[in-house]
């Protein structure tokens, strides 16, 4: 007869019932009742305690006899006589395995002994691994990953170079990128592309802002993408007329249209206008980054002629056997001849180009790799904290190694010991840090500008784990060699006899080392850090000209298919400009083209000079930004 | 389980939770929760057995001879356990092997001095 669950103790009953499950039937059969039984007169005791403590400690010393004995049931019977230390077994094979057990026994029931230190010690690593993983893990996804196409490295990016300004990444003029076309013999294909945005309406439902790619028909060619639903554009839909169509992106087609097949040959409205829907790209096609759809870019013959208005960019695919290097020179070669054809136009401009992966890293690789570099030296600091407090631990348990030196265990063997507590620390440590990595790379992708990072989460991968596996490793290693060594050097003689404390000339001389290594390490990261925050500050100071309190701003947008007229436009926003002047709390309205301290360089850049004194060279033009305001803005 | 020359109880030392349940069992049968209330004021904090370590022990112990069940006890509720013959001689050797020990470790002036 057990006691029914019913009871007083009923919950804790079931649950102690159910955990019998886990040991082996015929042990069940014959002690189950006898064990429920014993439990319930386990919390009958400790109910003098009061009903949560008394259950917790009955719970307590239960929880930490079913973690002991389950295993001893299932897998083995304990002896009855006492093991022996491995140290003793000369056996080879499972003497050696048991050893490796010996010493994990032996180093968890050291860190249990002294929870302070182990506490201290694995927040330190974990603090230190988990920034180490944090930033791998958006390295590995940002510059390591090669991008997602066909033979990536084949993709190079073009960029017109402006040598006189020292601007290598401008965009391309159509008539130049014509010509490059025409004359390269390095690219298997070659496109050009523009990001764009443009409000995309369903029928009663408000119009939202979406991201589009205006690319050239290769363009997919280029990426060797292909769609996973119906077609690639084809060459003519780049002519007026039969450009009226869309291949939509994964993520788009399956938000916004539930990612329905019977999407192909339907219409839908990009700024008032409708566009037949072709296709559908495979989710990891995703260029122009968050883009939610392509469209073909429409070039008349007239745009082709044009070598001034800068707007394209490009990428290329590497004909067979060609390398970035030989591509480059032969680039450089057809804008020195345009230079010498057009030189109004393009003296002064060369080429430049790099592997499509590192153009589009470029921004954040320094960045990122700096950042790497400062957590490895917080890890760094890390481990010498850590090694300091092994050697501050060692010193306390001198007798422990004096009494297992005296009992014969050699100078390797108990560093061996030691070196274990260590490795288990650390990788406990990195345990712990992965969780901190999760939330510091959260963080991270929060507050990072989203064309810098990739949006969403990045999921834990083997690399990542195979990383943090590989550094708690090292930390391990590296933070307890020194108090390894330095503890199996304990001198028998002193140890044993010691009393009171005194630390040994080379032990001292050794932490003094450390500290000192520590203040060096520190000191580094801190004026890096300081100098960073006093940047920030000074660029946060700095007076734009503008006094932005109690100001908002809005964008607006309006389609060309409904206000094709200047002067619908222009009606459009005197309208716009007295609505909103009326409106309550409102004191005065601008409008602008662009917003103070904002937009692209090189955007609108024009050059103008004098009537009366014309400049010698194109080149002695004064540059200006050009940008248009309407009434009230300044 | 076969008996080994392993198990035998001369081959002391034995591990610390069968001597304490050789040691509560001394006294006369007792049942499962008895013997741990023992163990527990007998060893102490240092050794918090459960449930399941005390009817694995047992197990164990009843296979190599040292201890057997013994009826029950209050109208047939819980099972007791007694020391065979056997369960005695290991706990006599274990208990001069530690005595042994124990004089030697004062003879060498090694045991803390008692106040």
């Amino acid at each position: 007869m057990t006691p029914t669950p019913t009871g007083r103790y009923g919950a804790s009953l079931t649950i102690f019932r159910t955990l019998l499950a886990l040991y082996p039937k015929d042990f069940r059969a014959r002690f189950a009742a006898q064990m429920c039984e014993d439990f319930h007169d386990l919390l009958r005791s400790n109910a003098s305690r009061g009903p949560c403590r008394g259950r917790l400690t009955s719970w307590q010393r239960t929880v930490a006899d079913l973690i002991r004995s389950i295993p001893r049931e299932r897998f083995r019977g304990r002896p009855l006589r006492r093991a022996y230390p491995p140290s003793h077994n000369k056996r080879r094979g499972d003497g050696w395995m048991r050893a490796i057990v010996y010493d994990l026994r032996y180093a968890v029931r050291g860190l249990l002994k002294s929870p302070g230190f182990s506490i201290v010690a694995v927040l330190t690593l974990a603090l230190g691994i988990g920034a180490n993983t944090a930033i791998f893990t958006l390295v590995n996804q940002v510059l390591l990953r090669p991008l997602p196409y066909d033979t990536p490295e084949g993709i190079v990016a073009l960029w017109q170079h402006n040598t006189r300004d020292g601007e290598p990444r401008n965009t391309i003029a159509p008539a130049t990128l014509l010509a490059w076309e025409e004359r390269n013999a390095v690219f298997a294909s070659l496109a050009a592309y523009y990001a764009d945005r443009t409000t995309h309406a369903v029928d009663g439902e408000v119009p939202e802002w979406i991201s589009i790619g205006m690319v050239m028909p290769r363009f997919f060619q280029v990426l060797r993408a292909t769609p996973l639903l119906g077609r690639d554009f084809h060459p003519e839909e780049r002519q007026r007329g039969n450009h009226r169509v869309a291949i939509l992106s994964f993520d788009f087609w399956n938000q916004r249209f539930g990612g329905g097949e019977s999407i192909l040959g339907k219409t839908i409205t990009l700024n008032r206008l409708n566009y037949e829907v072709v296709g559908v790209m495979p989710p990891h096609v995703d260029f122009p980054r968050d883009v939610a759809l392509w469209r073909p870019i429409v070039v008349d013959e007239e745009d082709f002629s044009n070598w001034g208005a800068h707007y394209f960019r490009a990428i290329a695919r590497l004909a067979p056997g060609v390398t970035v290097d030989q591509a480059r020179a032969d680039m450089e070669r057809i804008a020195a001849n345009l230079a010498v054809e057009h030189p109004m136009s393009n003296a002064g401009w060369g080429v430049t180009l790099s592997p499509l992966h590192a153009d589009m890293v470029q921004h954040v690789r320094p960045a990122l790799l700096l950042l790497q570099g400062a957590v490895f030296v917080v890890l760094l600091i890390a481990c010498v904290n850590v090694a300091n407090l092994q050697l501050a631990r060692g010193r306390a348990r001198q007798g422990e190694i004096a009494v297992r030196t005296a009992l014969g265990a050699g100078r390797r063997r108990i560093a061996r010991l030691l070196l274990t507590e260590s490795v288990l620390l650390s990788l406990i440590g990195g345990t712990v840090g992965l969780v901190v990595s999760r939330a510091g790379i959260d963080a991270i992708l929060t507050f990072a500008p989203p064309d810098v990072l990739p949006a969403g989460s990045i999921p834990l991968d083997l690399t990542i784990l195979a990383f943090t596996l590989l550094v708690a490793g090292t930390t391990g290693v590296i933070s307890g060699l020194t108090p390894a060594l330095q503890s199996s050097k304990t001198d028998l003689s002193l140890a044993l006899r010691e009393t009171g404390t005194r630390t040994t000339g080379p032990g001292r001389r050794l932490r003094e080392g450390l500290v000192i290594l520590e203040i060096s390490l520190t000191l580094v990261l801190l004026i890096g850090g300081g100098l960073l925050i006093n940047s920030f500050i000074r660029l946060v100071n700095v007076d734009p000209g503008v006094n932005p309190d109690q100001t908002l701003t809005m964008r607006v947008s309006i389609p060309a298919s409904k206000y094709s007229e200047p002067i619908q436009r222009a009606s459009f926003f005197q309208q716009l400009h007295a609505a909103m002047g009326e409106l309550p709390g409102v004191q005065s309205v601008g409008l602008a083209s662009a917003l103070p301290v904002t937009g692209i360089p090189g955007y609108w850049r024009n050059t103008f000079y004098r009537p009366e004194s014309p400049p010698a060279t194109p080149d002695d033009r004064v540059k200006s930004q050009l940008r248009w305001v309407g009434p009230g803005y300044f | 389980m076969v008996i080994t020359k392993r198990d035998r109880p001369h081959m002391a030392p034995l591990t610390a939770a069968v001597f304490h349940i050789l040691l509560a069992l001394s006294d006369g049968p007792l049942h499962g929760y008895a013997i741990m209330k023992a163990v527990d004021e007998a060893a102490g904090p240092a050794l918090r057995m459960g449930p399941g370590t005390i009817y694995g022990s047992i197990q164990r112990m009843e296979a190599a001879g040292l201890v057997t069940e013994a009826g029950s006890a209050k109208g047939g509720k819980r099972r007791l356990f007694d020391l065979t013959a056997l369960g005695r001689q290991a706990l006599t050797e274990e208990s001069a092997r530690l005595a042994r020990l124990s004089d030697l470790v004062r003879t060498k002036g090694l045991a803390p001095r008692e106040a």
